[in-house]
């Protein structure tokens, strides 16, 4: 440390925000910061309602659907105000009030699969919502990673480092799943590689794929305070 | 590609804090993780050793806390002793990050062991915290988070003190703000008067850790080991051990049956504390007065 503490700069501070994005006054900015809004919170969408109202995946798929239009059509994201929370938990919300509505409305006209999902009891409402608030939160990490892993595949694509993505897949990913994870070692051998190069394949992935994580963050988050909030969040630290 | 499974999940998450240090240096699994730091075990490939580093997470990035991992490596490396973990190495990270290389302990927190630990077992392994904590101070380092997770027990019985994070030297006990862990607190503490910070504070600290342990004991805590707590934990540093050492002094008189500093124990519990203490001395001398009886009373028959 030779008496310095070097300045941390780990958090990426210059894209834009697509939360921003979203209130654009330019119609097609809107719609692409939509678009890859929709890509981050589709799944946790479709997981939420599909659990809180034990919808059959399509019908799940179909409201999810249903949602993301009403949302565009009506311009509900440029309702967000940052100072009066999370973006997260804005979008949690309206898909909330959406699905309480859609099924007032589908139970009425006793139409689609909607009308014969299960109505929750009021005495098993606020349990029901904690559920499905974990749930949207577990979906909503889960969809992160994963559009940090394509974006670090597409870097390591654009370098010719795919043999670095593979190696970084069958360690941090595929390894996971397996009662023993693998050795560098294994690994090794596994690509025909020199241990030392191993470590510096992950070395690389690991640094890029924590870039990628963050950027993602940093595009979903209005703020530095809610931008850490959510590094929080799905590091596991604030999600029930 | 089939979704992210949980595990995977997990995997990644954790990799979002994992060092990155190079091809010495392979990165096991995160053992632990606090407001500041994360531990992970990792295999040392030169000298074909586990270690723990400790580095700053990945959401607790500021100056701030970088300052604070770098002055706990600098705190520990100063404080040499078997009872406090050992620092090999310190660093940064290139993202930035500081680091530092310490001991691996293998065996269970304090807290765990404590509980299939006889009283004996367990007072003698608090003496071992004590002489650990007592050298910092030696040291003009005051710990001030002491708690029995802060603690380990090693594979033979060996007690090594860990987080020194809140570390501070008595000589510069740092901003008005509260530090250590709810429950272990001394008063001074808890209100964040640094200027009141002192050997005591630990003293409490340990006293805290006493009780917490006794607590799990199935047999009843005799009455000067409680008052051993008592003195410890009081809430005025001046009514306190005036240092672990007496503290340590304390615990260790009881454990071999003298009188403790404490405690003013009543006549009945002293002639059982000293029967206990002599115990073969009086023994012998009861068997040899029955001899000598029952050969007077064989004689005058």
């Amino acid at each position: 440390m030779n008496g310095q503490v070097r300045r941390v700069s780990l958090f990426p501070s210059t894209r834009l925000s697509l939360v921003h994005a979203l209130a654009s006054d330019d119609a097609h900015v809107r719609a692409i910061a939509f678009e890859r809004v929709v890509r981050i919170y589709r799944t946790p969408v479709i997981e939420v309602v599909r659990r809180q109202w034990q919808l059959e995946p399509a019908d799940a798929e179909d409201l999810a659907h249903d949602f993301f239009l009403v949302a565009l059509d009506r311009d509900w994201m440029q309702r967000f105000d940052p100072a009066r929370g999370r973006f997260r938990t804005f979008l949690r919300a309206c898909v909330r009030d959406f699905a309480n509505a859609e099924h007032r409305r589908a139970h009425a006209l006793k139409r689609g699969g909607f009308a014969r999902a299960v109505p929750v009891e009021d005495a098993d409402l606020a349990a029901a919502d904690a559920d499905a608030d974990s749930t949207f939160d577990h979906e909503w990490a889960r969809s992160v990673l994963d559009a940090a892993l394509d974006a670090l595949e597409a870097e390591c694509r654009a370098a010719g480092r795919e043999r670095a993505y593979q190696v970084f897949r069958a360690y941090d990913v595929e390894g996971a799943d397996l009662r023993e994870p693998p050795t560098y070692a294994a690994l090794a051998e596994a690509f025909g590689l020199p241990v030392t190069q191993v470590a510096n394949h992950l070395h690389w992935t690991r640094q890029r794929f924590r870039h990628a994580v963050l950027e993602t963050l940093r595009s979903l988050t209005a703020s530095d305070a809610e931008f850490r909030g959510e590094v929080r969040a799905l590091l596991g630290h604030d999600l029930p | 590609m089939s979704p992210l499974s949980n595990k995977a999940m997990l995997r990644l998450r954790e990799t979002l804090d994992f060092p990155e240090l190079g091809p010495r240096y392979d990165v096991r699994e995160l053992v632990g993780r606090g407001g500041m730091g994360s531990v992970f075990r990792v295999f040392d490939d030169v000298l074909a050793r586990e270690v723990a580093v400790k580095v700053l997470s990945i959401e607790a990035e500021s100056s701030v806390a970088a300052g604070m991992l770098t002055a706990e490596a600098r705190a520990l490396a100063a404080l040499d002793h078997a009872g406090i973990v050992a620092v090999h190495d310190a660093g940064t990270l290139d993202d930035g990050r500081p680091y530092y290389v310490m001991r691996f302990v293998r065996g269970a927190r304090l807290g765990v062991w404590a509980r299939t630990a006889t009283l004996r077992d367990l007072l003698r392994a608090f003496t071992q915290v004590c002489d650990a904590v007592a050298s910092a101070h030696a040291r003009g380092v005051i710990h001030r988070d002491l708690t029995p997770s802060n603690i380990m027990v090693g594979e033979y019985g060996e007690v090594v003190v860990l987080d020194w994070g809140l570390a501070v030297r008595a000589s510069e006990p740092g901003g008005r703000v509260p530090a250590g862990t709810p429950g272990f607190q001394a008063p001074e503490q808890v209100v964040g008067e640094p200027s009141a910070i002192d050997a005591r504070t630990d003293v409490f600290g340990l006293g805290a850790v006493l009780v917490a342990l006794l607590a799990g004991q199935s047999v009843p805590v005799p009455r000067p080991v409680r008052a051993i707590t008592a003195r410890a934990t009081a809430m005025d540093p001046a009514a306190r051990y005036q240092s672990v050492v007496a503290l340590a002094d304390d615990v260790r008189r009881w454990m071999d049956a003298e009188p403790v500093s404490a405690y003013r124990e009543p006549v009945f519990e002293r002639i059982g504390r000293l029967y206990q203490r002599h115990q073969v001395v009086v023994l012998l001398l009861v068997a040899y007065v029955g001899v000598r009886l029952l050969m007077f009373w064989l004689q005058r028959r």
